[in-house]
Protein backbone atom coordinates (compact mmCIF):
# COMPACT_ATOMS: atom_id res chain seq x y z
CA UNK A 1 0.00 0.00 0.00
CA UNK A 2 2.77 2.43 0.98
CA UNK A 3 4.77 1.43 -2.38
CA UNK A 4 1.28 2.06 -4.20
CA UNK A 5 1.43 5.81 -3.22
CA UNK A 6 4.64 5.87 -3.40
CA UNK A 7 4.54 5.30 -6.55
CA UNK A 8 1.78 7.41 -7.00
CA UNK A 9 3.65 10.81 -5.80
CA UNK A 10 6.77 9.82 -7.95
CA UNK A 11 4.57 9.36 -11.23
CA UNK A 12 2.97 13.02 -10.23
CA UNK A 13 6.28 14.82 -9.63
CA UNK A 14 7.71 13.24 -12.64
CA UNK A 15 5.20 14.53 -14.72
CA UNK A 16 4.96 18.21 -13.62
CA UNK A 17 9.05 17.55 -13.45
CA UNK A 18 8.25 17.13 -17.15
CA UNK A 19 6.25 20.12 -17.99
CA UNK A 20 8.01 22.42 -15.90
CA UNK A 21 11.28 21.53 -18.31
CA UNK A 22 9.18 22.89 -21.20
CA UNK A 23 8.59 25.64 -19.55
CA UNK A 24 5.20 24.87 -18.11
CA UNK A 25 5.69 27.25 -14.80
CA UNK A 26 2.16 26.65 -13.60
CA UNK A 27 3.38 22.81 -12.88
CA UNK A 28 6.56 24.08 -11.05
CA UNK A 29 4.11 25.78 -8.61
CA UNK A 30 2.43 22.53 -8.05
CA UNK A 31 5.77 21.50 -6.94
CA UNK A 32 6.51 24.30 -4.60
CA UNK A 33 3.25 24.39 -2.93
CA UNK A 34 3.65 20.42 -2.59
CA UNK A 35 7.16 20.68 -1.29
CA UNK A 36 7.55 23.91 0.44
CA UNK A 37 6.39 23.02 4.02
CA UNK A 38 8.30 19.92 4.22
CA UNK A 39 11.59 21.64 3.10
CA UNK A 40 10.73 24.48 5.35
CA UNK A 41 10.90 22.56 8.19
CA UNK A 42 13.61 20.34 7.62
CA UNK A 43 15.74 23.26 7.04
CA UNK A 44 14.48 25.35 10.22
CA UNK A 45 14.83 22.72 12.53
CA UNK A 46 18.62 22.85 11.48
CA UNK A 47 18.78 26.54 11.17
CA UNK A 48 16.23 27.58 13.72
CA UNK A 49 15.70 31.15 12.67
CA UNK A 50 12.93 31.78 9.99
CA UNK A 51 14.14 34.70 8.18
CA UNK A 52 17.50 32.32 7.12
CA UNK A 53 15.01 29.54 6.75
CA UNK A 54 12.82 31.86 4.11
CA UNK A 55 15.90 33.06 2.43
CA UNK A 56 17.22 29.36 2.32
CA UNK A 57 13.90 27.80 1.26
CA UNK A 58 13.27 30.33 -1.98
CA UNK A 59 17.14 29.81 -2.57
CA UNK A 60 16.63 25.81 -3.00
CA UNK A 61 13.49 26.14 -5.40
CA UNK A 62 15.17 28.88 -7.73
CA UNK A 63 18.01 25.99 -8.03
CA UNK A 64 15.77 23.38 -8.19
CA UNK A 65 13.95 25.00 -10.86
CA UNK A 66 17.45 25.58 -12.80
CA UNK A 67 18.53 22.78 -12.49
CA UNK A 68 15.67 20.13 -13.40
CA UNK A 69 17.25 19.61 -16.91
CA UNK A 70 20.03 17.45 -14.26
CA UNK A 71 17.13 15.88 -12.27
CA UNK A 72 17.80 11.86 -12.96
CA UNK A 73 13.84 10.94 -13.72
CA UNK A 74 15.09 7.15 -12.14
CA UNK A 75 14.86 8.65 -9.08
CA UNK A 76 12.48 10.05 -7.02
CA UNK A 77 12.12 14.15 -6.68
CA UNK A 78 11.81 14.72 -3.01
CA UNK A 79 15.01 13.34 -2.30
CA UNK A 80 16.79 15.09 -4.82
CA UNK A 81 15.33 18.38 -3.57
CA UNK A 82 15.61 17.48 -0.19
CA UNK A 83 19.55 17.64 -1.32
CA UNK A 84 19.06 20.02 -2.77
CA UNK A 85 17.96 21.95 0.55
CA UNK A 86 20.72 20.88 2.35
CA UNK A 87 23.35 22.23 0.29
CA UNK A 88 22.05 25.40 0.07
CA UNK A 89 21.92 25.57 4.13
CA UNK A 90 25.56 24.13 4.10
CA UNK A 91 26.59 26.79 2.04
CA UNK A 92 24.38 29.63 3.38
CA UNK A 93 26.12 28.62 6.91
CA UNK A 94 29.24 28.43 5.37
CA UNK A 95 29.32 32.13 3.74
CA UNK A 96 27.06 33.84 6.42
CA UNK A 97 29.00 36.24 8.16
CA UNK A 98 26.41 39.23 8.32
CA UNK A 99 25.42 40.96 10.97
CA UNK A 100 22.56 39.65 12.94
CA UNK A 101 19.61 41.52 11.22
CA UNK A 102 16.79 42.50 13.83
CA UNK A 103 13.82 40.23 12.46
CA UNK A 104 10.34 41.34 13.31
CA UNK A 105 9.40 37.75 13.31
CA UNK A 106 9.47 36.62 17.19
CA UNK A 107 10.08 33.28 17.64
CA UNK A 108 7.93 33.93 20.77
CA UNK A 109 4.95 35.44 18.46
CA UNK A 110 5.50 31.06 16.76
CA UNK A 111 4.93 30.13 20.41
CA UNK A 112 2.29 32.51 21.61
CA UNK A 113 0.05 31.89 18.62
CA UNK A 114 -0.07 28.00 19.31
CA UNK A 115 -1.17 28.72 22.52
CA UNK A 116 -3.97 30.57 21.33
CA UNK A 117 -4.94 28.76 18.90
CA UNK A 118 -6.35 25.77 21.53
CA UNK A 119 -9.03 24.73 23.75
CA UNK A 120 -6.87 23.90 26.78
CA UNK A 121 -4.56 27.35 27.53
CA UNK A 122 -2.81 25.19 30.62
CA UNK A 123 -1.75 22.84 28.84
CA UNK A 124 -0.46 24.02 25.65
CA UNK A 125 1.20 26.57 28.19
CA UNK A 126 3.38 23.77 29.72
CA UNK A 127 4.03 22.50 26.11
CA UNK A 128 4.59 25.74 25.10
CA UNK A 129 7.29 26.27 27.69
CA UNK A 130 8.90 22.45 26.83
CA UNK A 131 9.30 23.59 23.59
CA UNK A 132 11.05 26.49 24.33
CA UNK A 133 13.74 24.67 26.81
CA UNK A 134 13.84 22.00 23.56
CA UNK A 135 13.95 25.19 21.14
CA UNK A 136 16.84 26.31 23.72
CA UNK A 137 18.95 23.12 23.40
CA UNK A 138 19.11 22.73 19.87
CA UNK A 139 20.44 26.30 19.79
CA UNK A 140 23.34 25.24 22.16
CA UNK A 141 24.36 22.81 19.82
CA UNK A 142 27.21 23.08 17.52
CA UNK A 143 25.70 23.35 14.30
CA UNK A 144 27.98 20.28 12.50
CA UNK A 145 26.04 18.11 15.61
CA UNK A 146 22.53 19.73 14.98
CA UNK A 147 22.33 18.79 11.30
CA UNK A 148 23.55 15.21 11.46
CA UNK A 149 21.01 15.16 14.50
CA UNK A 150 18.46 16.44 12.45
CA UNK A 151 19.12 14.46 9.55
CA UNK A 152 19.01 11.43 11.34
CA UNK A 153 15.52 11.93 13.72
CA UNK A 154 13.59 14.40 11.33
CA UNK A 155 14.35 13.29 7.98
CA UNK A 156 15.11 9.82 8.86
CA UNK A 157 18.26 9.47 6.72
CA UNK A 158 20.57 6.14 7.23
CA UNK A 159 24.56 6.78 8.01
CA UNK A 160 25.65 5.90 4.75
CA UNK A 161 22.58 8.62 3.46
CA UNK A 162 24.33 11.40 5.68
CA UNK A 163 27.95 10.58 4.84
CA UNK A 164 27.18 11.27 1.55
CA UNK A 165 25.02 14.41 2.12
CA UNK A 166 27.22 16.06 4.04
CA UNK A 167 30.61 14.41 2.61
CA UNK A 168 31.69 13.43 5.51
CA UNK A 169 33.07 9.77 6.82
CA UNK A 170 29.79 8.07 8.50
CA UNK A 171 33.12 7.40 11.69
CA UNK A 172 32.28 10.84 12.00
CA UNK A 173 29.02 10.89 11.49
CA UNK A 174 28.63 8.43 14.58
CA UNK A 175 30.74 10.45 16.23
CA UNK A 176 29.12 14.13 16.33
CA UNK A 177 25.28 11.98 16.39
CA UNK A 178 26.60 10.59 19.95
CA UNK A 179 27.87 13.67 21.31
CA UNK A 180 24.73 15.53 19.64
CA UNK A 181 22.60 13.52 21.82
CA UNK A 182 24.74 13.21 24.89
CA UNK A 183 24.58 17.42 24.49
CA UNK A 184 20.84 17.37 24.40
CA UNK A 185 20.87 15.15 27.59
CA UNK A 186 23.07 17.29 29.47
CA UNK A 187 21.27 20.69 28.70
CA UNK A 188 17.87 19.05 29.02
CA UNK A 189 18.40 17.84 32.30
CA UNK A 190 19.65 21.11 33.95
CA UNK B 1 29.24 -9.73 25.01
CA UNK B 2 29.54 -7.50 28.31
CA UNK B 3 26.76 -5.08 29.28
CA UNK B 4 28.87 -2.40 28.05
CA UNK B 5 29.21 -3.74 24.91
CA UNK B 6 25.66 -3.81 24.54
CA UNK B 7 25.19 -0.14 26.13
CA UNK B 8 27.58 0.26 22.54
CA UNK B 9 24.95 -0.97 20.38
CA UNK B 10 22.08 0.92 21.78
CA UNK B 11 22.19 4.27 19.54
CA UNK B 12 22.69 1.81 16.22
CA UNK B 13 19.91 -0.03 17.57
CA UNK B 14 18.00 2.81 17.53
CA UNK B 15 19.45 4.04 14.37
CA UNK B 16 18.48 0.98 12.74
CA UNK B 17 22.10 0.26 11.62
CA UNK B 18 22.51 -3.86 13.07
CA UNK B 19 21.84 -6.59 11.57
CA UNK B 20 19.49 -8.53 12.33
CA UNK B 21 21.52 -11.28 14.30
CA UNK B 22 22.14 -7.91 16.46
CA UNK B 23 19.28 -6.86 16.85
CA UNK B 24 18.06 -10.30 18.50
CA UNK B 25 21.01 -10.23 20.65
CA UNK B 26 20.35 -6.63 22.22
CA UNK B 27 17.01 -7.34 22.49
CA UNK B 28 17.12 -10.43 24.44
CA UNK B 29 19.95 -8.59 26.52
CA UNK B 30 17.35 -5.25 26.86
CA UNK B 31 14.83 -7.85 28.62
CA UNK B 32 17.45 -9.03 31.30
CA UNK B 33 19.26 -5.64 31.98
CA UNK B 34 17.35 -2.73 33.64
CA UNK B 35 20.37 0.02 33.06
CA UNK B 36 20.47 -0.79 29.53
CA UNK B 37 16.46 -0.79 28.81
CA UNK B 38 16.72 2.86 31.08
CA UNK B 39 19.61 4.07 28.26
CA UNK B 40 17.00 3.10 25.28
CA UNK B 41 14.62 4.97 27.14
CA UNK B 42 16.57 8.33 27.38
CA UNK B 43 17.66 7.83 24.09
CA UNK B 44 14.63 7.10 22.21
CA UNK B 45 13.23 10.17 24.44
CA UNK B 46 16.39 12.50 23.21
CA UNK B 47 15.83 11.04 19.46
CA UNK B 48 11.94 11.99 19.92
CA UNK B 49 13.65 16.31 20.09
CA UNK B 50 14.39 15.51 16.20
CA UNK B 51 10.97 14.84 15.29
CA UNK B 52 9.36 17.75 17.43
CA UNK B 53 8.60 20.96 15.92
CA UNK B 54 10.08 23.10 18.74
CA UNK B 55 8.95 26.45 17.08
CA UNK B 56 5.36 27.32 16.01
CA UNK B 57 3.66 27.34 12.28
CA UNK B 58 4.43 30.40 10.54
CA UNK B 59 0.96 32.26 9.44
CA UNK B 60 -1.09 30.67 6.71
CA UNK B 61 -0.57 33.65 4.25
CA UNK B 62 3.08 33.37 4.70
CA UNK B 63 2.99 29.76 2.66
CA UNK B 64 1.24 32.19 -0.15
CA UNK B 65 3.60 34.63 0.16
CA UNK B 66 6.67 32.21 -0.45
CA UNK B 67 4.85 30.74 -3.07
CA UNK B 68 4.70 34.09 -4.58
CA UNK B 69 8.15 34.76 -3.98
CA UNK B 70 9.81 31.77 -5.53
CA UNK B 71 7.94 31.86 -8.65
CA UNK B 72 8.60 35.86 -8.91
CA UNK B 73 12.46 35.19 -8.87
CA UNK B 74 12.85 31.74 -10.82
CA UNK B 75 14.17 32.43 -14.41
CA UNK B 76 12.07 32.68 -17.18
CA UNK B 77 10.10 29.92 -18.95
CA UNK B 78 12.81 27.98 -21.52
CA UNK B 79 10.77 29.12 -24.70
CA UNK B 80 13.78 27.60 -26.62
CA UNK B 81 13.40 24.40 -25.92
CA UNK B 82 9.93 23.71 -26.33
CA UNK B 83 10.11 25.66 -30.00
CA UNK B 84 13.40 23.34 -30.96
CA UNK B 85 11.31 20.56 -29.53
CA UNK B 86 8.53 20.82 -31.83
CA UNK B 87 10.86 21.40 -34.44
CA UNK B 88 12.07 18.21 -33.34
CA UNK B 89 8.50 16.69 -32.63
CA UNK B 90 7.65 17.54 -36.56
CA UNK B 91 10.60 16.17 -38.05
CA UNK B 92 10.02 12.51 -36.02
CA UNK B 93 6.14 12.90 -37.65
CA UNK B 94 7.97 13.44 -41.00
CA UNK B 95 10.54 10.50 -40.76
CA UNK B 96 7.83 8.13 -39.06
CA UNK B 97 4.65 8.78 -41.17
CA UNK B 98 5.51 10.80 -44.07
CA UNK B 99 6.25 9.94 -47.88
CA UNK B 100 9.30 8.59 -48.73
CA UNK B 101 10.57 11.39 -50.23
CA UNK B 102 9.60 13.68 -47.18
CA UNK B 103 11.30 11.18 -44.98
CA UNK B 104 14.58 11.92 -46.86
CA UNK B 105 14.25 15.19 -46.80
CA UNK B 106 13.58 14.94 -42.90
CA UNK B 107 16.83 12.65 -42.43
CA UNK B 108 19.08 15.26 -44.16
CA UNK B 109 17.79 18.36 -42.22
CA UNK B 110 17.72 16.27 -38.83
CA UNK B 111 21.58 15.80 -39.99
CA UNK B 112 22.01 19.19 -40.95
CA UNK B 113 20.68 20.62 -38.18
CA UNK B 114 22.36 18.14 -35.28
CA UNK B 115 25.46 19.21 -37.02
CA UNK B 116 24.92 23.08 -37.10
CA UNK B 117 23.82 22.48 -33.00
CA UNK B 118 27.39 20.39 -32.24
CA UNK B 119 29.10 23.51 -33.99
CA UNK B 120 26.97 26.18 -32.32
CA UNK B 121 27.67 24.57 -28.86
CA UNK B 122 31.07 24.50 -29.22
CA UNK B 123 31.57 27.90 -30.27
CA UNK B 124 29.29 28.96 -27.49
CA UNK B 125 31.13 27.27 -25.11
CA UNK B 126 34.28 28.83 -26.08
CA UNK B 127 32.56 32.66 -26.59
CA UNK B 128 31.51 32.18 -22.58
CA UNK B 129 34.82 31.73 -21.65
CA UNK B 130 36.78 34.77 -20.48
CA UNK B 131 39.96 35.40 -22.83
CA UNK B 132 42.37 34.17 -19.25
CA UNK B 133 40.53 30.90 -19.13
CA UNK B 134 41.40 30.53 -23.21
CA UNK B 135 44.56 31.09 -22.53
CA UNK B 136 44.79 28.84 -19.98
CA UNK B 137 43.07 26.74 -21.40
CA UNK B 138 45.19 26.90 -24.55
CA UNK B 139 48.35 27.16 -22.09
CA UNK B 140 47.32 23.91 -20.91
CA UNK B 141 46.37 22.14 -23.76
CA UNK B 142 50.33 23.17 -24.94
CA UNK B 143 51.68 21.89 -21.89
CA UNK B 144 49.91 18.65 -22.36
CA UNK B 145 50.97 18.55 -25.99
CA UNK B 146 54.42 19.23 -25.20
CA UNK B 147 54.56 16.88 -22.52
CA UNK B 148 52.99 14.15 -24.83
CA UNK B 149 55.59 15.11 -27.65
CA UNK B 150 58.39 14.70 -25.27
CA UNK B 151 57.24 11.51 -23.75
CA UNK B 152 57.18 10.34 -27.19
CA UNK B 153 60.27 12.06 -28.22
CA UNK B 154 61.44 10.12 -24.83
CA UNK B 155 59.99 6.64 -26.52
CA UNK B 156 61.51 7.31 -29.81
CA UNK B 157 65.01 8.52 -28.64
CA UNK B 158 65.08 5.29 -26.49
CA UNK B 159 64.53 2.93 -29.14
CA UNK B 160 66.73 4.63 -31.25
CA UNK B 161 68.80 4.56 -28.54
CA UNK B 162 68.53 0.74 -28.17
CA UNK B 163 68.46 0.19 -32.18
CA UNK B 164 72.07 2.24 -32.25
CA UNK B 165 73.42 0.16 -29.33
CA UNK B 166 72.50 -2.97 -31.82
CA UNK B 167 73.98 -1.58 -34.44
CA UNK B 168 77.28 -0.32 -32.58
CA UNK B 169 77.85 -4.19 -31.16
CA UNK B 170 77.01 -5.20 -34.87
CA UNK B 171 78.84 -3.19 -36.79
CA UNK B 172 81.28 -1.22 -33.83
CA UNK B 173 80.75 1.92 -34.63
CA UNK B 174 79.24 4.75 -32.79
CA UNK B 175 76.64 6.06 -34.33
CA UNK B 176 75.47 10.27 -34.03
CA UNK B 177 73.74 11.09 -30.76
CA UNK B 178 69.71 11.95 -30.97
CA UNK B 179 69.05 15.21 -30.36
CA UNK B 180 67.26 16.34 -27.45
CA UNK B 181 64.22 18.22 -27.35
CA UNK B 182 63.96 20.98 -24.40
CA UNK B 183 60.23 22.00 -23.47
CA UNK B 184 60.62 25.61 -22.78
CA UNK B 185 58.14 26.87 -20.83
CA UNK B 186 58.82 30.35 -22.36
CA UNK B 187 56.43 29.13 -25.79
CA UNK B 188 53.59 28.87 -23.41
CA UNK B 189 51.60 31.35 -23.15
CA UNK B 190 52.89 33.70 -20.29
CA UNK B 191 54.56 35.71 -23.27
CA UNK B 192 51.19 36.35 -24.57
CA UNK B 193 49.99 39.59 -24.49
CA UNK B 194 46.65 38.43 -24.39
CA UNK B 195 47.55 36.52 -21.43
CA UNK B 196 45.85 37.64 -18.25
CA UNK B 197 47.06 36.00 -15.41
CA UNK B 198 48.49 39.34 -13.64
CA UNK B 199 45.27 40.48 -13.51
CA UNK B 200 44.38 37.09 -11.82
CA UNK B 201 44.66 37.94 -8.14
CA UNK B 202 46.16 34.00 -7.37
CA UNK B 203 48.97 32.28 -6.90
CA UNK B 204 48.79 31.30 -10.73
CA UNK B 205 50.88 27.85 -10.17
CA UNK B 206 49.23 24.18 -9.75
CA UNK B 207 50.59 21.31 -9.38
CA UNK B 208 48.48 17.50 -9.76
CA UNK B 209 49.91 16.45 -6.43
CA UNK B 210 49.80 19.72 -4.39
CA UNK B 211 46.59 21.45 -4.60
CA UNK B 212 46.99 24.90 -3.78
CA UNK B 213 44.81 27.37 -3.05
CA UNK B 214 42.59 28.66 -5.63
CA UNK B 215 41.93 31.95 -6.62
CA UNK B 216 38.68 32.52 -4.79
CA UNK B 217 40.37 30.83 -1.60
CA UNK B 218 43.54 33.46 -1.66
CA UNK B 219 41.50 36.11 -2.47
CA UNK B 220 39.61 35.64 0.71
CA UNK B 221 42.19 34.56 2.73
CA UNK B 222 43.74 38.10 1.54
CA UNK B 223 40.77 39.69 3.33
CA UNK B 224 40.23 41.83 0.07
CA UNK B 225 36.82 43.66 0.02
CA UNK B 226 34.35 40.51 0.66
CA UNK B 227 31.64 40.95 3.05
CA UNK B 228 32.38 36.82 3.96
CA UNK B 229 34.57 37.07 7.69
CA UNK B 230 36.58 33.92 7.80
CA UNK B 231 34.57 30.95 10.09
CA UNK B 232 35.13 31.94 13.62
CA UNK B 233 36.89 29.31 15.41
CA UNK B 234 33.68 28.51 17.38
CA UNK B 235 31.98 27.88 14.05
CA UNK B 236 34.75 25.18 13.12
CA UNK B 237 34.85 21.68 14.45
CA UNK B 238 36.66 21.68 17.43
CA UNK B 239 39.66 19.39 17.48
CA UNK B 240 40.05 17.05 20.21
CA UNK B 241 43.43 17.53 21.90
CA UNK B 242 43.25 13.96 23.32
CA UNK B 243 44.12 12.53 20.48
CA UNK B 244 47.15 14.63 20.04
CA UNK B 245 49.80 12.67 20.27
CA UNK B 246 53.30 14.33 20.62
CA UNK B 247 56.19 12.81 17.99
CA UNK B 248 59.66 14.18 17.71
CA UNK B 249 60.65 11.85 14.84
CA UNK B 250 61.54 14.01 11.68
CA UNK B 251 59.35 13.88 8.67
CA UNK B 252 60.03 11.08 7.12
CA UNK B 253 61.68 11.93 3.33
CA UNK B 254 59.19 10.51 0.79
CA UNK B 255 60.71 10.53 -3.19
CA UNK B 256 57.77 11.67 -6.05
CA UNK B 257 57.59 9.50 -8.48
CA UNK B 258 59.37 10.14 -11.45
CA UNK B 259 56.22 11.35 -13.89
CA UNK B 260 55.09 13.66 -11.05
CA UNK B 261 58.27 15.49 -10.11
CA UNK B 262 58.61 16.03 -14.40
CA UNK B 263 55.75 17.50 -14.28
CA UNK B 264 56.19 19.72 -11.05
CA UNK B 265 59.36 21.19 -12.71
CA UNK B 266 57.67 22.02 -15.61
CA UNK B 267 55.09 24.19 -13.42
CA UNK B 268 58.39 25.54 -11.91
CA UNK B 269 59.36 26.78 -14.62
CA UNK B 270 56.19 28.38 -15.98
CA UNK B 271 56.01 29.82 -12.40
CA UNK B 272 59.35 31.07 -12.60
CA UNK B 273 58.00 33.17 -15.81
CA UNK B 274 55.10 34.41 -13.92
CA UNK B 275 56.99 35.70 -10.73
CA UNK B 276 59.53 37.79 -12.91
CA UNK B 277 56.13 39.41 -14.29
CA UNK B 278 54.91 40.25 -11.23
CA UNK B 279 58.49 41.35 -9.71
CA UNK B 280 58.35 43.51 -13.14
CA UNK B 281 54.81 44.75 -12.43
CA UNK B 282 55.24 45.37 -8.63
CA UNK B 283 52.61 43.55 -7.68
CA UNK B 284 52.14 42.65 -4.10
CA UNK B 285 55.68 41.75 -2.18
CA UNK B 286 53.84 39.23 0.22
CA UNK B 287 52.50 37.42 -2.85
CA UNK B 288 55.89 37.52 -4.74
CA UNK B 289 57.07 35.54 -1.78
CA UNK B 290 54.48 33.14 -1.37
CA UNK B 291 54.76 32.21 -4.83
CA UNK B 292 58.52 32.35 -4.73
CA UNK B 293 58.34 30.01 -2.16
CA UNK B 294 55.66 27.24 -4.04
CA UNK B 295 58.11 27.69 -6.81
CA UNK B 296 60.74 26.24 -4.53
CA UNK B 297 58.69 23.61 -2.96
CA UNK B 298 57.37 22.43 -6.41
CA UNK B 299 61.00 21.84 -7.91
CA UNK B 300 61.99 20.05 -4.41
CA UNK B 301 61.36 15.88 -4.56
CA UNK B 302 61.70 15.22 -0.82
CA UNK B 303 58.96 15.85 1.61
CA UNK B 304 61.54 16.76 4.38
CA UNK B 305 63.27 19.82 1.86
CA UNK B 306 59.85 21.01 1.04
CA UNK B 307 58.84 21.51 4.69
CA UNK B 308 61.79 23.37 5.45
CA UNK B 309 61.31 25.42 2.34
CA UNK B 310 57.82 26.66 4.19
CA UNK B 311 59.33 26.86 7.73
CA UNK B 312 62.04 29.42 6.50
CA UNK B 313 58.86 31.51 4.67
CA UNK B 314 56.77 31.39 7.02
CA UNK B 315 59.56 33.15 9.77
CA UNK B 316 60.00 35.70 7.03
CA UNK B 317 56.57 36.72 6.35
CA UNK B 318 54.79 39.30 8.48
CA UNK B 319 51.28 39.02 6.57
CA UNK B 320 49.22 36.75 8.47
CA UNK B 321 46.88 35.77 5.66
CA UNK B 322 49.78 34.35 3.74
CA UNK B 323 51.15 32.80 6.72
CA UNK B 324 47.53 31.02 6.83
CA UNK B 325 48.18 29.87 3.09
CA UNK B 326 51.76 28.24 3.86
CA UNK B 327 50.50 26.78 6.77
CA UNK B 328 47.94 25.01 4.49
CA UNK B 329 50.33 24.08 2.31
CA UNK B 330 52.63 22.30 4.57
CA UNK B 331 49.50 20.41 6.31
CA UNK B 332 49.11 19.06 2.57
CA UNK B 333 52.36 18.03 2.42
CA UNK B 334 51.64 15.74 5.43
CA UNK B 335 48.32 15.20 4.39
CA UNK B 336 49.83 13.73 1.05
CA UNK B 337 52.58 11.65 2.82
CA UNK B 338 50.15 10.33 5.09
CA UNK B 339 48.01 8.88 2.31
CA UNK B 340 50.59 7.85 0.29
CA UNK B 341 52.10 5.67 2.53
CA UNK B 342 48.90 4.78 4.79
CA UNK B 343 51.78 4.25 7.91
CA UNK B 344 50.30 4.86 11.08
CA UNK B 345 53.15 6.91 12.26
CA UNK B 346 52.44 9.29 9.05
CA UNK B 347 49.04 9.52 9.77
CA UNK B 348 49.69 10.43 13.85
CA UNK B 349 52.37 13.03 12.62
CA UNK B 350 49.51 14.83 9.76
CA UNK B 351 46.93 14.70 12.78
CA UNK B 352 49.95 16.29 15.09
CA UNK B 353 50.42 18.88 12.55
CA UNK B 354 46.59 20.06 12.17
CA UNK B 355 46.04 20.08 16.01
CA UNK B 356 49.01 22.28 16.34
CA UNK B 357 48.22 24.66 13.87
CA UNK B 358 44.35 24.90 14.29
CA UNK B 359 43.64 28.31 14.73
CA UNK B 360 46.38 28.90 11.52
CA UNK B 361 44.72 26.35 9.75
CA UNK B 362 40.60 26.74 10.08
CA UNK B 363 40.86 30.81 10.24
CA UNK B 364 42.36 30.55 6.83
CA UNK B 365 40.61 30.19 3.40
CA UNK B 366 40.45 26.03 3.79
CA UNK B 367 38.23 25.66 6.26
CA UNK B 368 35.93 23.38 4.87
CA UNK B 369 39.07 21.44 3.13
CA UNK B 370 41.23 21.08 6.58
CA UNK B 371 37.80 19.19 8.40
CA UNK B 372 37.56 16.98 5.33
CA UNK B 373 41.31 16.15 5.40
CA UNK B 374 41.41 15.46 9.15
CA UNK B 375 37.80 13.25 9.31
CA UNK B 376 39.97 11.29 6.23
CA UNK B 377 42.84 10.86 8.29
CA UNK B 378 41.08 9.65 11.75
CA UNK B 379 39.15 7.39 9.82
CA UNK B 380 42.29 5.86 8.30
CA UNK B 381 43.86 5.69 11.57
CA UNK B 382 40.82 4.23 13.00
CA UNK B 383 40.43 1.53 10.67
CA UNK B 384 44.16 1.04 11.18
CA UNK B 385 44.11 0.33 14.26
CA UNK B 386 41.20 -2.11 14.26
CA UNK B 387 43.11 -3.57 12.14
CA UNK B 388 46.49 -4.32 14.47
CA UNK B 389 43.78 -5.52 16.97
Amino acid sequence: MKDQSKNKTDKEDLKWVRKARDGHIKSFEKLVLKYQKRIYFAVRKIILDHDDTNDIVQDTFIKVYSNLDQFNEQFSFYPWLHRIAINTTLNFKAKSSRMRVFSNHSEEDDVKRSIQSTENPLEEVIEAEFKERISEALKKLPFDQRMVFILRTSEDLSYQEISEQLDISIGTVMSRLSRARANLKELLLK
Amino acid sequence: MSCSDFKNKIELYIDNELSQEERNQLESHLLKCPHCAKELTNLEAINSIGKSKPFGEPEPAYWQQLTQTIMQNIPKPRKKASRLKEVFENLQGILLKGKISYRLAGLVATAVIIFFIIRIGFDDRRKMMLPDEVGVEDAVKQIEKQQFSKESEMKVASKETIAKERQTQQTGKTPSTVKETKISPKSIVINDPKHRALELDQPAIESADIPIVAEGEVRASQGKSTSEAPPSLSEATPLSKKKMRNFSIQPAAANLDQEESEKNQMLAEYSRDLLGAMKKHEVDSSKVRFNEAMMNSLKENQFYEKQKIWETYIKTEANLNYIKAAKYQQALLYYNLAKKTNKKEDIQQALNFYFQNEDLLFSGANPNSVKKQIDELETLLKILEKNEK
